[in-house]
């Protein structure tokens, strides 16, 4: 059974049209959210949450309907949420802070909540700071530190909205290998611009594009596609439909297909992505 | 970042509201701007008899320092949380339950009011009890709790209201400023207008008045219009309507009318204790002096 189900879900903010008929069910596992600025991955991902409500469409997360006040209720008992960006009250410590929204999270007795916010302290690697005032951590460790909050419980529903901005790449690793072990038993769901962290984690990724879905399947059956479009040489190829400097010197083309003359190389998930929007239309947003 | 250790399973229910109040209490007991309120009453009231004994005039500083910077601290604790309001939205707790945690928060500002009303009114009735002229024992203790644990009740609640709906820069300046001219309103009215029946309505509605005032030369005391006993009747509804206010933010639709239409029904009752207050205090001010009591 699917843990999320959107069917004709539609969004718009006055007359802005952010989303347009998605379609999508969402597994165990961990599915990738990818898509340009604007392309509606955080108002998706706020509908999933709870926190908007679909203009048209209708949406099951966990099998309950977030529309009737007591279903809503019954997803947020199962839901973590990190949001994209997430301000920090003035005067709270790193502990106090995800102790207070462990109370919103209905995790009341004290000594089991407190248990249960360490638990997450440590797992984000911030149990050495949890005295420290929020104002004294560093970006890194902010988001970290939301990331905490997101983690509290046992989520079966996990949302995350860019969670490795502002990570280093060894806060990157330690992100993934938890995301990893915490998708063994729900599902989540990993808003990004970081391709890499989506080839690592995801089995599966949706990508948006002007409000509506462009791909939605495997990771491999993605990167399947771009199989023959990349290709190096020693300038930028005039017929690729992108082509940048690696570090070798050398530059990479991308072009559907490639030229005859010319060796391909391996794609990976980011060519495949480039590719696919390269190949879309200009849509304006949905 | 580490291994997953075991998970602690949350406790579903009806004591999220407690807990939460007991966050807020701490966190209320913590703010500068409340504990200066606090320890300001606490050394001011035994002063504020002055040199002329008259301790009625600490109801003043208890009402201001522990009711008006309560109410201040309460604001900026109900607004603290707007810049983690994305965290906060999608928890199983709503807007509803945090508000009436805070409202629950507001009980320590009204305990600490408790001591400071016994030891005032303690005071007054043991250097001046002619301060508050020909009012009974029964009287007296209404007009000094309406004053101090009062105050210290609706001031909070009054700052969780504000805080709820007032989102624009200065609001706690604007606040503070409105609620000192609604009650500076009322006493320029018990002394201007002292004798006049709609003098005495708008006095009476408000959330902070005296009632009676020492002259300078202290054989003259004034005693102004309505009923200390019912005005507590209009506090109390005050206060209700102020828990009402800050639970209306954000009310789904059911709630929402439920929540108008008690409001609509509690104001009823507190205009009710408002007209009751003036038609059964005294008549027209009086003027107590030492050859005895006449109209003022």
């Amino acid at each position: 059974m699917s843990a999320v189900r959107l069917t004709g879900v539609g969004k718009s903010f006055g007359r802005s049209p952010a989303l347009s008929d998605i379609s999508v069910a969402l597994g165990s596992g961990v599915t990738g959210l990818l898509g340009p600025n604007g392309a509606g991955k955080t108002t998706l991902l706020r509908i999933l949450a709870t926190v908007l409500a679909p203009s048209r469409g209708t949406i099951s997360v966990l099998g309950h309907d977030p529309a009737d006040p007591v279903a809503r209720t019954a997803v947020r008992r199962c839901l973590g949420y990190l949001p994209q960006e997430i301000g920090f009250p003035s005067g709270f410590t790193v502990f106090g802070f995800v102790d207070y929204l462990a109370v919103l999270k209905e995790h009341s007795a004290s000594e089991a909540r407190h248990a249960e916010v360490r638990r997450v302290l440590e797992l984000v690697d911030l149990a050495s700071l949890s005295t420290k005032k929020i104002r004294a951590l560093s970006g890194g460790q902010r988001r970290r530190l939301a990331l905490a909050q997101a983690l509290l419980g046992a989520p079966s529903l996990l949302l995350l909205d860019e969670p490795t901005t502002g990570l280093d790449p060894e806060q990157r690793v330690a992100l993934r290998s938890v995301l990893a072990e915490v998708a063994r038993t729900c599902t989540v769901v990993l808003s990004t611009h970081q391709t890499e962290d989506v080839a690592a984690l995801c089995e599966r990724v949706v990508i948006l594009d002007a409000g509506r879905v462009c791909f939605d399947g495997d990771v491999p059956e993605l990167v399947a596609r771009a199989a023959g479009c990349v290709w190096l040489g020693d300038a930028p190829h005039p017929d690729a439909l992108a082509s940048w400097r690696t570090g070798t010197g050398r530059y990479r083309n991308l072009g559907d297909p490639a030229p005859p003359d010319v060796e391909t190389v391996a794609p990976s998930l980011e060519d495949a992505y480039l590719l696919l929007r390269r190949a879309q239309p200009q849509a304006q947003p949905a | 970042m580490s291994a997953m250790p075991a998970l602690a399973t949350p406790a579903q229910g009806s004591h999220t509201v407690r807990s939460l109040a007991i966050v807020e209490t701490k966190r209320l007991a913590r703010h500068p701007v409340f504990l200066l309120g606090a320890l300001a009453t606490a050394v001011l009231v035994p002063m504020s008899g002055g040199v002329s004994d008259d301790y009625y005039n600490a109801t003043i500083t208890a009402g201001f320092f522990l009711g008006l910077f309560s109410m201040i601290a309460m604001f900026r604790l109900t607004r603290s949380m707007d810049r983690a309001q994305a965290a906060l939205d999608p928890t199983p707790a709503a807007q509803r339950e945090r508000t009436l945690a805070l409202c629950l928060a507001g009980l320590l500002p009204a305990l600490l009011s408790i001591p400071a009303f016994l030891a005032t009114y303690a005071l007054s009735e043991a250097s001046a009890p002619w301060a508050l002229g020909g009012f009974d024992t029964g009287e007296r203790l209404a007009i000094f709790f309406g004053n101090i644990v009062m105050a210290g009740i609706g001031g909070p609640l009054l700052g969780v209201a504000a805080g709820r709906w007032l989102r624009f820069p200065g609001a706690v300046v604007a606040l503070t400023v409105g609620v000192l001219f609604w009650v500076l309103l009322g006493e320029g009215l018990g002394t201007g207008q002292h004798d006049a029946t709609w003098s005495a309505v708008l006095r009476m509605m408000t959330p902070w008045t005296q009632f009676t005032s020492v002259e300078s030369d202290l054989n003259q005391l004034e005693v102004w219009r309505g009923s200390p006993y019912f005005y507590l009747g209009w506090l109390a509804c005050l206060c209700v309507l102020a828990v009402l206010g800050a639970l209306l933010k954000g009310a789904e639709a059911d709630a929402r009318r439920t929540l108008l239409r008690t409001g609509f029904a509690v104001g009823l009752v507190g205009l009710d204790f408002v007209t009751l207050s003036v038609v059964l205090g005294p008549d027209v001010a009086l003027l107590h002096t030492p050859t005895g009591v006449a109209p003022y």
